[in-house]
């Protein structure tokens, strides 16, 4: 079968209705993904964000109530502070760059690997944030915690916390980078081949 | 833009230009429960995509940007069966199968796409749709003449096919 049969085949099938659509559900389906993409774009940020000041609210706001100057609390205070400010700015530039890309597959590849990688350095930050966080609380601990037992469970929480974001690090945001770093390489590939200059007379 | 418009251009280009989104659901998923979640997934980027949409090229160029780069990524993911089956057990059907008479060249035709490599079968529906090298490397994003070179590749893949159905008779 020549190529041009198989086009008349392939055309035939447009006036076909292959499906019908529910437009109702469809309309509902819409408007939930929309909303859930919405969120989780910034959801991540915004409760790092709230979370860092929060923290970093109490501990100012106890260390002033009991008129008591620690060095560690405020050091984790400072720490929450800056790191709050860091996000912020991470998301300006991110709110930034968005819909700067070319208007082609690659170019919505290479977005979404943009926030892919965004995403990707972003939990990377939060795992750190979270060791400096709870070396900090466990250092504050040392020298209230009567039972050493009391002091190890709290490391172990810790610690198991630390476990649970490396494997979602791992699991979710760099796989999900991965696979879309293979198809961006995938396009790019065509850009590389070696093209052979008889095959042209066929260019429509 | 007001959603309302938004909504309205979208119902308008959903009735015009579906067989464009059916034909990559068919191409790039293979049962019906991944065709019901890539149609969604299409559908969601195309809504997104109408306040974006400035008149510089032609529309089918425009869903058909948008339909192959959500196929591509929704055929990328390791979890697309999970993450799309868990909600489509809550949530209603979108798609709706019509009985009719299955013409079986088109189907052949269909699992001959799907064997190709992702990116071949994106550059192989918009061939059979007729556009054009120039369209096709704007909506690919890849140089028109490495687009020529993939092309001739296809279209001498799918005759070598066909001449093989055609020598055992089928």
């Amino acid at each position: 079968m020549e190529f041009d049969e198989m086009k008349k085949i392939w055309d035939a099938q447009s006036n076909q209705a292959l499906y019908a659509i529910d437009e109702e559900a469809l309309h509902k389906r819409v408007l939930k993904k929309k909303e859930r993409a919405a969120k989780i774009a910034s959801r991540s940020e915004l409760i790092m964000i709230r979370a860092l000041l929060i923290s970093f609210s109490i501990i100012m706001g106890a260390s002033i109530f009991k008129s008591k100057y620690d060095l560690v609390p405020l050091v984790l205070a400072a720490v929450m502070l800056v790191m709050a400010f860091l996000i912020f700015m991470r998301r300006r530039k991110r709110l930034a760059w968005q819909n700067t890309f070319d208007q082609s597959i690659l170019g919505d590849m290479e977005e979404a690997i943009a926030n892919a990688e965004y995403q990707v350095r972003f939990s990377h930050m939060g795992k750190w944030i979270y060791v400096v966080v709870a070396v900090l609380s466990v250092a504050a601990l040392v020298d209230t915690i009567e039972e050493w037992w009391k002091g190890a469970l709290v490391s172990l929480f810790f610690i198991v916390g630390f476990f649970a974001a490396k494997w979602e690090h791992q699991t979710f945001y760099v796989s999900q980078k991965r696979n879309l770093e293979a198809m961006r390489d995938k396009l790019e590939d065509l850009q590389n081949e070696e093209p052979q200059t008889t095959d042209f007379d066929q260019y429509i | 833009m007001t959603e309302g418009r938004q909504n309205d251009v979208f119902n308008d280009w959903l009735k015009k230009y579906q067989a464009i989104l059916f034909k990559v659901v068919r191409a790039y998923a293979f049962d019906p429960d991944d065709r019901e979640d890539l149609f969604q997934d299409i559908a969601v980027q195309v809504w997104r995509s109408v306040p974006k949409f400035r008149n510089d090229c032609a529309v089918t160029t425009w869903m058909y940007r948008i339909a192959l780069n959500t196929a591509l990524k929704w055929s990328s993911k390791e979890r697309k069966h999970q993450d799309g089956r868990q909600d489509l057990k809550v949530t209603k059907h979108v798609l709706i199968e019509q009985p009719q008479a299955q013409d079986e060249r088109l189907a052949w035709l269909y699992e001959e796409v799907a064997r190709m490599d992702k990116v071949d079968r994106s550059l192989c529906l918009l061939l059979l749709d007729g556009f054009s090298y120039k369209e096709m490397s704007k909506i690919v994003g890849i140089s028109e003449s490495y687009v020529g070179v993939r092309i001739n590749r296809i279209k001498k893949y799918l005759t070598r096919q066909s001449e093989k159905v055609a020598k055992h008779g089928v």
